[in-house]
């Protein structure tokens, strides 16, 4: 979610922002989320563009974003919150309506292992000076990070998940990941030990096998997308049935919004930490990296300098999860609006298009990096047992 | 002990060129052909492009459901677009999350 707002604001002004101010926001933007209610949609609660019914806060601010005394946001905070015009071609103004990554966003992200990184960054800054003193700046990131991701939270907050049922620990994630993927992060505490977590009966064991399955069959349609003089084994049919498959298996964990607060509560930590690192994406530096002497070239490059501060190396193909999770996230939240489950979709997935922000070249990313992180080849051809 | 045949001496060799024995058809001549123009040569260049155009396999337009998943995906990226996506064009609708709700 901050990734998003940054595209909106300077990450400056998040970043030094109160952290009351960052917590309302994540208020609003789940209010203001997508949420087609209307019965030509049809959508079930749980679907990409209907996530959940919870309520957040009393809305306040729901025609008054310019009141000066509510909502608690600076000038500088406020345009992620301004209307914008709805692209119905009436130029009606409307809330600005938010989507949120994917589960699997954060999935890839937490592989990094960044979140214990920077747990032990704040860890050596709270209570000694073994990193050195932190800048104003950093000052201000550091607690803004204990705030937010480190403490129960306030209550009533839609991002506060934390209970006396499930009270705030490391890998507060890894039960949502089995859920909704059947994987578990790749790494475990500090300790090397893997985290606790109770463990769901209903799980999607069945999600990597048919997920590898469905880029497997997507990468022959991409190779022989052009073929006139050979055989052409692309099975578009094929393609759809699979998608169909992952759609249901997803949604099926998501009934009636199920899960969707535990999605919103890892994608903005993971998008918090990843934003610290990817920052304005011109090789700037955010605050804590600066105070951290952690300036390097690329996002995977300032976590290994970072983890190297504090002693906890990070995952060595940590570009391969960085460079995924974007493409992988949209194409997950669009498999499960049912787009792929008709076969004369699927070309869609294996031929380029013109213009930037395809599929196909989504696909392209995925396989590229999948095959990287898994050790599992998705373009070899099968070989038949004899 | 070998001996070594004996060179024929050039009197020997025309007599036996004028026996007959070393005598080849004379070939018949061949008329030469018309001079080539370079229009001419454009020409069948430009028929061979044409042959081998039609023979190039072109990328199978996406048309239908597959166009309108392209416009959904581009649609989702739009919502979700952070500072490692390109910029918005100006006449796209930009940022985060600027199409409306359905």
């Amino acid at each position: 979610m901050f990734r998003q707002f940054a595209a909106l604001v300077s990450p400056d002004v998040l970043f030094k922002a109160h952290p009351f101010e960052l917590a309302w926001l994540l208020e609003e933007a789940w209010r203001q989320r997508l949420d087609d209610t209307s019965t030509a949609g049809n959508k079930s609660i749980g679907d990409p563009n209907r996530r959940s019914d919870l309520s957040a806060q009393p809305p306040y601010v729901a025609t008054s974003i310019d009141n000066p005394r509510w909502p608690p946001l600076s000038p500088a905070l406020q345009p992620i919150l301004r209307q914008v015009i709805s692209g119905g071609g009436d130029d009606v103004l409307i809330p600005r309506p938010f989507r949120w990554d994917h589960l699997i966003y954060a999935y890839m992200v937490e592989n990094t292992r960044v979140f214990e990184i920077f747990r032990r960054v704040l860890f050596e800054f709270i209570h000694g000076e073994k990193l050195g003193a932190p800048t104003a700046d950093a000052e201000k990131w550091l607690r803004n990070t204990e705030e937010l991701f480190f403490k129960d939270g306030a209550p009533f907050f839609i991002s506060s998940t934390a209970s006396q049922l499930r009270p705030w620990q490391a890998g507060n994630w890894c039960g949502p990941y089995m859920r909704m993927f059947g994987m578990q992060l790749n790494h475990g505490g500090a300790d090397g030990k893997p985290y606790p977590y109770v463990r769901a009966d209903a799980s999607n064991n069945d999600f990597v096998s048919t997920f590898e399955e469905f880029l497997r069959e997507v990468w022959v349609g991409m190779t022989y997308v052009g073929a006139t003089s050979s055989s052409d084994p692309t099975d578009p049919a094929k393609i759809a049935t699979l998608a169909s498959k992952l759609k249901n298996m997803l949604m099926s964990r998501r009934q009636n919004g199920n899960l969707s607060r535990e999605e919103y509560s890892a994608v903005t930590a993971m998008a918090w930490f990843h934003l610290t690192l990817e920052f304005k994406n011109n090789n700037d530096s955010a605050p804590i990296i600066q105070s951290l002497r952690a300036e390097a070239n690329g996002t995977e490059q300032r976590l290994f300098k970072v983890a190297e501060r504090v002693g906890l190396p990070a995952h060595g193909l940590s570009k391969h999860f960085f460079d995924i999770a974007d493409p992988i996230s949209r194409i997950l939240i669009q498999i499960e609006t049912g787009d792929y489950d008709a076969p004369e979709a699927a070309p869609a997935l294996y031929t380029p298009a013109s213009g930037d922000n395809t599929p196909e070249s989504a696909m392209r990313r995925i396989i590229t990096h999948w095959t990287a992180i898994t050790g599992r080849d998705v373009k070899a051809r099968k070989v038949a047992a004899a | 002990m070998a001996t070594r045949r004996s060179t024929p001496t050039p009197a020997a060799r025309a007599a036996t060129s004028a026996a007959g024995d070393y005598s080849y058809p004379v070939p018949t001549p061949v008329p030469a052909p018309a001079p080539v123009t370079p229009g001419d040569i454009s020409a069948a260049l430009l028929d061979l492009l044409r042959k081998v155009n039609a023979e190039t396999p072109t990328r199978p337009p996406l048309e239908g459901r597959a166009l309108a998943a392209v416009a959904n995906y581009r649609r989702i990226a739009t919502d979700l677009r952070t500072l490692a996506d390109p910029a918005p064009t100006a006449s796209g609708t930009g940022g985060l999350a600027t199409s409306p709700r359905t």
